[in-house]
């Protein structure tokens, strides 16, 4: 473990992979329980358009423009998502999946396009979706700190709103709660947490990142807030366990071993769970 | 003769991806499509490093048998640990994939794995994978293997259309008929494991998951009755096809992903006239008031 520390560039990954975690495990907490299982999955394809539209207009590829054209992009998908369900009788996955394959293959298109431009630095433009967890730098950590505080901070606030409008819209809507506005800022909310933890740990990991804390944590509580702390608690385990086999063994990627110790502990928690549950019971 | 191989084998593969596709939404499972997208990865990876095999045989069972694991996986999950089936299918496919990945690292010496033809597939060299025997040229493999997906589809759909009718709309009274809800079930997800997994090598798999909902839905938008849903999503899916192509050749795109954009333009333009559509019968019946 000393030696841990002293691996600085460990130590920002530990940090990264912790921030997202937990911020992902609660952001996608709500996601989930709202039985949006895998807007994750969706909205993080859906950035690829934007990016590649962004790259079109401006040829570049700094960071903040990506981050922009990216969030841009995936609140567009989720509103439409919104929209298709609202105005047909397409039923929500149909919706997702949908927009997905519709986003990514506008953003391959795009791709295509740029790939028979003659302008410079277009490599490694399909890489951004796959994420480098490894290649995590004190800049990126500084984002994503950022990114969490928010993103904790704006649950913390609005919690017993957000609790209301996920579970009893009626009655929010009765109390006269501004519904749109608060949909809109957890859509940011959720779109920022995925558009950063995507290019640090790709596509299909961030779905994962944000569905099976809480899936997890459904196993262990009822309750909503301790829900959400239990979910936060798993994405912390994964993180240190699997920044510690990175460690170990050389070459080995960071974001599949969160993964993989998630289902893991996904397994762990349905076989004991029920029975320390039941012991309390009795 | 080189766009007509390309379009032929494109468009079988559409009608199978349309056919399967429909029952898939019915049964609110449009994401398998994308789940078995990504998991089928782990299929390809354990072929290699188990059997050492690249024929495309190998690949396409293993891909297939894990494709059936994904969909059996998260369907027992759901049923058996009351999870809500969006997540244990995003639970079991990030799962096999993060494995998949896991895997890659650990054999890298030994795994040579284009990762980017499995999303992006590569419709353009379609025509020239071409299947040899008896001296005879029979044209390209692609257009062989999708033809006989297209076949299956048809038979298993032909033969068992009631009871796939009556299981997606009535499980309950399906049941009480003798009929195995659950057997249809597992059928349906063969189908859709076996068409997802042979047209991922053709045509990508970002093709196959809108190839599978979005003809579909579109179709569902019109129908009111499971034929007409089977018969409009298989015609939506053949214009998809054909305007992707004219979308390609417009601007140089890649060809897959302008069938996708197709496909969803259609989608887009059908919702509106519903919208329009709607509008004009509510003004009408205030006009009468």
């Amino acid at each position: 473990m000393l030696a841990f520390w002293q691996d600085a560039n460990l130590a920002w990954v530990l940090t990264g992979t912790l921030l997202l975690g937990i911020s992902a495990a609660v952001v996608g907490g709500f996601a989930v329980l709202r039985q949006r299982a895998l807007i994750g999955d969706v909205l993080a394809h859906a950035a690829l358009p934007g990016i590649m539209v962004a790259f079109i207009l401006f040829e570049s590829k700094a960071p903040g423009l990506v981050l922009i054209s990216a969030l841009i992009s995936s609140l567009l998908a989720y509103y439409l998502i919104s929209w298709i369900t609202r105005v047909s009788k397409i039923k929500n996955d149909a919706a997702m999946a949908i927009v997905l394959s519709l986003f990514f293959s506008i953003g391959m298109m795009a791709l295509s396009y740029i790939q028979t431009l003659e302008t410079p630095n277009k490599s490694g433009l399909d890489r951004l979706l796959f994420g480098q967890a490894a290649a995590i730098t004190q800049h990126d950590v500084i984002w994503l700190s950022w990114v969490a505080i928010i993103s904790l901070c704006f649950i913390a606030v609005v919690f017993h709103k957000l609790r209301l409008m996920s579970f009893d819209p009626q009655y929010a809507q009765t109390l006269g709660l501004n519904l749109k506005a608060y949909e809109l800022s957890f859509a940011l909310v959720l779109v920022l947490t995925i558009v950063i933890g995507l290019q640090i740990v790709g596509v299909v990991l961030m779905a994962a990142a944000l569905l099976i804390p809480i899936t997890i944590a459904r196993f262990w509580s009822q309750s909503l807030k301790s829900l959400l702390v239990i979910a936060a608690m798993m994405s912390v385990i994964s993180a240190s366990i699997s920044t510690q086999i990175s460690l170990m063994i050389p070459h080995m990627p960071t974001g599949p071993w969160i993964v993989l110790i998630l289902g893991l502990l996904f397994g762990l928690s349905w076989l004991i769970a029920p029975r320390i549950q039941g012991l309390r019971h009795v | 003769m080189y766009e007509f191989w390309i379009f032929i084998t494109a468009s079988l593969i559409a009608t199978s991806c349309a056919l399967v596709g429909s029952l898939l939404i019915l049964r609110r499972m449009s994401m398998l499509g994308d789940a078995i997208s990504h998991s089928v990865l782990l299929g390809i990876v354990l072929v290699f490093i188990l059997f050492g095999q690249t024929n495309v045989i190998w690949l396409l069972s293993g891909a297939v048998l894990v494709g059936l694991l994904t969909a059996w996986l998260s369907e027992w999950i759901h049923q058996k640990a009351a999870v809500p089936a969006d997540a244990s299918l995003g639970l079991v496919f990030t799962w096999l994939f993060a494995l998949a990945i896991i895997l890659i690292a650990v054999y890298a010496d030994h795994v040579h794995l284009d990762h980017d033809h499995v999303l992006f597939g590569e419709m353009a060299f379609i025509p020239f994978n071409t299947l040899h025997a008896f001296d005879i040229n029979w044209g390209p493999k692609a257009f062989w293997l999708s033809l006989g997906v297209l076949l299956i589809n048809l038979v298993v759909i032909g033969f068992a259309f009631e009871r796939f009718k009556l299981s997606s709309f009535h499980p309950l009274l399906a049941t009480t008929l003798g009929i195995s809800a659950a057997f249809w079930h597992y059928m349906l997800m063969s189908l859709v494991s076996i068409t997802a997994v042979a047209s991922f090598d053709a045509v990508g798999s970002i093709l196959v998951v809108a190839l599978l909902v979005i003809p579909a839905s579109t179709a569902y938008l019109f129908a009111n009755s499971l034929a007409k849903m089977l018969l409009y999503s298989v015609l939506f899916a053949q214009a998809a096809v054909l305007i992707g192509l004219g979308l390609a050749a417009w601007i140089d795109s890649a060809l897959s992903a302008s069938m996708g954009v197709a496909a969803g333009l259609l989608l887009l333009i059908s919702l509106l006239i519903k919208r329009l559509q709607q509008a004009r019968h509510t003004a009408h019946i205030a006009s009468k008031l």
